[in-house]
């Protein structure tokens, strides 16, 4: 034993007597310990020359003519001032601590906000845990509800109400194993051990066998660490994996926006946003594996300078995507062919038009009668341009009756069809690099839609019907 | 030595220790340690117990080297007592001694 490890038990043992008593005797003893020490006798002989505690402490009680035995009797008095005493000496420590970790918060800024920061990660944990710990239990619940209905019919509200009680109870305890393993780091280990030396105390008073204590709280470790073990696997899987993916999601986009701001477009705000966010959801990650490993919380400044990217990028992003102009036609160096045949008929005309196509009716009297042209622009890369012409057609029941289409038509079927696929996403793709390396988008859709246009005069083009 | 004895005398060496010369707890046992060889954990409940029933007086002096010490000093009543002691004890290892050489003789 150590000096003050013997010191303070001697106080405790001596505690009836009055303060100024025992703490002359404790100095008494201090001094002669360090007398010793100072002769070159070391701490551990110089306690054990005391010989035993317990012969020690009668022999000191003796001299005040305090029967030794008063200290080791049943007496229910003394049972509950001690614990009264114990809960008093509990209260004061947890106020002491509370009071020491409020004035931390003055002192010292720096630990402090990770502490804060770790506290608050630790409080969302175990909010986040009781709520998924109430699953299983409600599960329980239910079932065990459904079991008790079909076996203890007559009986079974009271036995459903004991079998609450019981879940109620193991939930409770569940919830204050996980807050307290959580959180007991923050007191400090002397209120732990003042705590036990007292309840030893007292247990010792009415049961002398001090083994059964310490079995009961090896069960109850041993039930703390495997709750823990349960526990972390479940944040791993539901909580680390997740933040992982996020993390490496969102590392991947910024270098891919990074790549994009080499070729030439004003990604700098983009860049920074996304670097920004990778670096809150890295410290979130590391924060949560450094709680599962209950190790010190991370730094704050990778949070805090994940925090001022992320800002600074979204406004200069913001800035950039006001600052794109939208012209609502197709990029300029972009050229159309233009497809254009004139067709004669003799007898009504039915035009239809696949895809997007814009079809629109011209009027122009210097055409003959019964002729008619079909004009159309077009993007040669995107389309081949296709006009079907089936003669003397002639519509179903169905359509003469419902859209009128009754007799006989020259049926023009107009196919843009489409071409390589694949070229066509390599030549949009490079149009809109180009579009937003200066500024600009067009509106793109319409490269899509040829324009169709269908002239004639005035008398030919009510012969013509359009879809 | 027979702890039986010692405890006995215990109180009569510590007087007498004191009586000579006022002493702090250490330099006591040292003293007591030249007559035999004893418990330290009980010097202090004896000089508890024979300061509480005043034979011995307290008095605190500061020291430069560490923590002011507790000096012990006799009393009138100390002395007293150490008298009665004293004598207890001649008689008592007279009539042991005479008691053994007679037993020596007879054997």
């Amino acid at each position: 034993m150590n000096k003050e490890k013997f010191l303070t038990e001697l106080g405790k043992r001596l505690s009836i007597l009055n303060e100024k008593e025992k703490q002359d005797i404790i100095n008494e003893y201090k001094d002669t310990i360090e007398e010793k020490i100072k002769h070159g006798q070391k701490e551990a002989d110089a306690v054990k020359d005391f010989g035993d505690m317990d012969e020690l402490v009668d022999e000191i009680l003796s001299a005040y003519k305090i029967d030794p035995k008063y200290n080791k009797e049943t007496d229910l008095k003394k049972i509950i001032s001690d614990s009264e005493k114990l809960i008093k000496e509990g209260a004061d420590k947890l106020a002491t601590e509370t009071r020491k970790l409020a004035d931390n918060f003055k002192n010292n800024q720096d630990i402090n906000l990770s502490l804060v920061f770790e506290i608050l990660i630790k409080v969302f944990i175990c909010l986040i845990l009781i709520g998924m710990i109430r699953i299983p239990f409600t599960l329980f619940i239910h079932l065990g509800n459904s079991i008790f209905e079909t076996l203890f019919s007559p009986i079974d509200s009271v036995v459903k109400a004991l079998w609450f009680v019981f879940l109620g109870v193991i939930y409770t305890i569940t919830i204050i194993l996980i807050i307290t393993s959580m959180f007991k780091q923050y007191f400090k280990n002397n209120n732990e051990k003042t705590l036990k030396s007292n309840k030893n105390k007292v247990n010792n008073i009415y049961e002398k066998d001090k083994k059964d204590n310490q079995d009961i709280k090896k069960s109850g470790q041993t039930l703390t660490s495997i709750l823990m073990i349960v526990v972390k696997v479940w944040i791993i899987i539901f909580v680390v994996i997740p933040l992982v993916f996020a993390s490496s999601g969102f590392i991947g986009a910024t270098l891919v926006s990074i790549y994009y701001w080499i070729q030439g477009i004003d990604l700098l705000g983009l860049t920074l946003l996304l670097s920004g966010i990778s670096l809150i959801f890295i410290w979130f990650t590391k924060i949560i594996t450094n709680v599962l490993q209950e190790k010190k919380a991370l730094s704050i400044y990778l949070l805090i300078s994940g925090i001022a990217l992320s800002i600074a990028g979204g406004f200069l992003f913001a800035n950039m995507i006001m600052s794109i102009e939208y012209l609502n036609v197709i990029p300029e160096d972009y050229n159309l062919n233009t497809f254009e045949n004139t067709y004669t008929t003799d007898k009504k005309v039915y035009i239809e038009s696949h895809h997007n196509s814009n079809i629109v009716k011209k009027e122009d009297e210097l055409m003959e009668d019964n002729t008619f042209k079909i004009n159309a622009h077009y993007s040669q890369t995107i389309y081949d341009f296709k006009i079907n012409q089936t003669d003397n057609y002639m519509f179903n029941e169905e359509d003469c009756e419902e859209n009128d289409l009754c007799g006989r038509y020259n049926y023009f079927s107009i196919y843009p069809e489409e071409k390589d696929e694949i070229k066509i996403a390599k030549m949009n793709y490079k149009i809109l690099i180009n579009d937003l390396k200066n500024k600009k988008i067009h509106n793109y859709s319409k490269l899509y839609t040829p324009e169709i246009e269908i002239t004639a005069n005035s008398k030919t083009l009510n012969l013509i019907e359009i879809d | 030595m027979n702890s039986q004895f010692k405890k006995g005398v215990l109180e009569l060496i510590v007087l007498l220790s004191v009586s000579k010369k006022d002493m702090y707890g250490y330099e006591l046992i040292l003293e007591v340690s030249k007559v035999f060889g004893v418990n330290e954990g009980t010097i202090y409940p004896l000089l508890k117990r024979l300061t509480n029933e005043n034979y011995f007086e307290t008095y605190l002096v500061e020291s430069t080297e560490g923590p002011s010490r507790k000096y012990y000093k006799i009393t009138i009543l100390g002395k007293k007592r150490l008298k009665e002691l004293k004598d207890a004890w001649n008689e008592f290892s007279s009539s042991v001694c005479n008691f053994i050489k007679e037993c020596d003789k007879d054997e």
